[in-house]
């Protein structure tokens, strides 16, 4: 029944251990799709591409679609020959969230999901991908229920982005920006060279307030993201009208596993998921500030 | 080395063209490109008098087209490209996949057309292997690389890639990798990618009691200055925020990137192009800052020995002093920014 629900990738750094634990528990969750893989900083090295890869094949096994996700900043050709090996090897289905991965993919004829970042915002840019070898579109995080419905209207009728699945970013903090800088080490007044990979010591990130406390931001290494997580759980209705394939969900911890389990079943069995926590947003869905959040539709 | 300058509108332009700009960049006025301010820019209609008064002094003209259309608005930024190509700039500036797509099937079927594709630092193409998409399917002959990259990077990138690359040289700081960056539309609902602004003007509050300036974008506050401090345009990187109880610029201090030491390096690396930032700014700053780093660049290029040139320090004041913060910085050029 759709949309199915995915995991996103950890966006956080957290020890090799750490994420172990969470995907074994992963596995017996009512996830359909895993999208694994580091996606933030090249110096987060908990597992190499050959670990990735065996857990991808471990959750393959245990029924669970996989993804490798890859990197959406890349600046070193180390960073570029860590992705050509990991697509090279890789029998699974690849996330682009940069043009590089697009290239190598193609180099090696495989499939791509463009990721957000690849910032496709209308169908002549999906067009130019689907030939490129992409089967699912990610859609940018800003983008608003209206644009998304246009885009979907004009795909349905196209010949080529009809087999295109779509997928939203459905739960979880936004990842709004990345830069050279890193920010985590910046905290600690330590330059990104020095940084001692300190993101490791905070597994959901560090919290950006405005001088009037307000929560705004969540500092992850070079990446910023909202500090209130997206919520579109209770745009569920329109999400499944407007028959979007995917929605995805992403943990800080293993608490989402309990989350998907209720927006299982508020999907099949028509139950009302009650939103306790008011301190999300989903504006972006409404065409408004992205902090903003909705809930009483 | 090619200089190339911003032009918000025709007084700018002048302003560029007369004080030694190789070329100009300018947008129309909508939002197709990613200086969609009030009064500023250039309409489908005026355009040619740009294109007109550049050409007749050697100043070549790009058109930037750098935003990203939504399948509703797509029209304008076909008539963008279908602007500049009539008008027959030397390039079109451009980000987002399916207008370039768009732009090279024109280019394509339209007999002896000069109009050359660049890719815009807001398609956030930081790798050989990402240029190489563009190059494969659009046959792009120049691209602006985001600021995020050092200068060892860039030199890496230079010496693999076929393409002509351009970097920026002076003006505001975009420290997040261009085209990527949606913090703006998160606070305001406009962001550089749909709207053509960042933390954009209807947004901002000015709020003065008796020892406090605020800042707010949509009423978060972004920055409070005492009287004694130079304050700001509230630009939310640039502003102060609090991380564990202590409040400091979280992301980035107001300051200008000036990359006029680098010239000897990224002379070397083989860039193309250094671009100037600022088509908000106002004809008397572009004049100063073109006529300055004319100036340095003619130096430059007549060195005896360009690997020990350095900058005069009295243009590095200058430049200093119409800075944002009144600061400058290497940014991402040297890895102990990052």
């Amino acid at each position: 029944m759709k949309p199915k629900i995915t995991l996103g990738p950890v966006q956080y750094y957290w020890s090799k251990q750490a994420l172990m634990d969470f995907y074994a528990v992963a596995a017996e969750s009512q996830v359909d799709e895993i999208y694994l893989g580091e996606t933030v900083c090249s110096k987060r090295r908990s597992l190499n591409i050959k670990e990735w890869l065996g857990l991808a094949n471990e959750l393959s096994k245990m029924g669970k679609k996989v993804i490798l996700s890859t990197l959406t900043l890349i600046e070193s050709e180390s960073e570029i020959s860590q992705l050509r090996s990991l697509i090279k090897q890789s029998d699974f289905t690849i996330e682009a969230n940069d043009y590089a991965a697009v290239t190598i993919a193609q180099e090696f004829h495989k499939p791509f999901v463009a990721g957000c970042t690849l910032n496709a915002y209308n169908t002549q840019t999906l067009n130019v991908l689907a030939k490129a070898g992409m089967t699912r579109w990610h859609a940018p995080v800003e983008m608003s229920q209206q644009s998304l419905s246009d885009i979907m209207q004009v795909m349905k009728a196209d010949p080529i982005l009809k087999h295109i699945e779509v997928e939203i970013h459905g739960y979880g903090r936004l990842p709004l920006s990345h830069a050279a800088r890193c920010f985590t080490a910046r905290t600690a007044n330590l330059p990104k060279d020095q940084c001692q990979t300190l993101c490791i010591q905070h597994p959901t990130g560090i919290t950006m307030q405005s001088q009037d406390d307000d929560d705004l931001f969540q500092i992850n290494g070079i990446q910023i993201q909202s500090h209130k997580p997206c919520n579109l759980i209770p745009c569920m209705p329109q999400v499944q009208s407007m028959d979007i394939d995917l929605f995805r969900v992403y943990g800080e911890d293993e608490s989402i596993f309990e989350l998907v389990k209720d927006i299982k079943q508020q999907n099949t069995l028509g139950t009302h998921i009650p939103v306790i926590n008011s301190d999300a947003c989903n504006g972006y869905w409404f065409g408004k500030p992205g902090l903003e959040f909705k809930y009483d539709m | 080395m090619e200089l190339v300058c911003p032009a918000g509108n025709f007084p700018s332009l002048k302003a560029a063209v007369d004080n030694g700009a190789d070329a100009v960049y300018i947008g129309i006025n909508d939002k197709t490109n990613a200086r969609y301010f009030p009064g500023l820019n250039f309409h489908h209609n005026n355009l040619h008098k740009a294109v007109d008064y550049a050409r007749s002094r050697g100043t070549r003209v790009f058109l930037a087209i750098n935003t990203f259309p939504q399948q509703s608005n797509w029209q304008d930024w076909v008539n963008a490209v279908d602007c500049g190509m009539d008008n027959e700039v030397d390039a079109l500036i451009i980000a987002d996949t399916g207008v370039l797509h768009y732009a090279a099937d024109k280019q394509a079927s339209t007999p002896d057309c000069n109009v050359n594709l660049h890719l815009s630092v807001q398609g956030s193409s930081t790798s050989h292997e990402s240029l190489m998409f563009y190059v494969n399917q659009f046959g792009i002959k120049r691209a602006v690389l985001p600021r995020v990259l050092s200068l060892k990077q860039i030199e890496r990138l230079a010496a693999k890639t076929p393409l002509e690359l351009e970097v920026f040289g002076f003006g505001s700081l975009c420290i997040m990798v261009e085209g990527r960056c949606y913090l703006s539309s998160y606070l305001t609902g406009d962001s550089p990618n749909n709207c053509g602004v960042c933390s954009p003007a209807h947004a901002v509050k000015w709020e003065e009691t008796e020892n406090t300036l605020t800042t707010r974008l949509n009423d978060i506050v972004i920055d409070r200055f005492k009287p004694n401090e130079a304050a700001g345009y509230p630009t939310l990187c640039k502003g102060r925020f609090k991380v564990d109880d202590t409040v400091f610029h979280a992301l980035e201090e107001p300051t200008s990137l000036n990359a006029m030491a680098l010239l000897p390096q990224l002379q070397e690396a083989g860039i193309k192009a250094i671009k100037i930032e600022g088509r908000q700014r106002a004809p008397a700053y572009v004049a100063k800052v073109t006529s300055i780093w004319r100036q340095a660049l003619d130096n430059f290029l007549q060195a005896y020995d360009s690997s020990l040139w350095q900058p005069n320090s009295h243009w590095v004041q200058q430049l200093a002093s119409v800075a944002e913060g009144e600061q400058t910085t290497f940014g991402a050029y040297h890895r102990s920014w990052q």
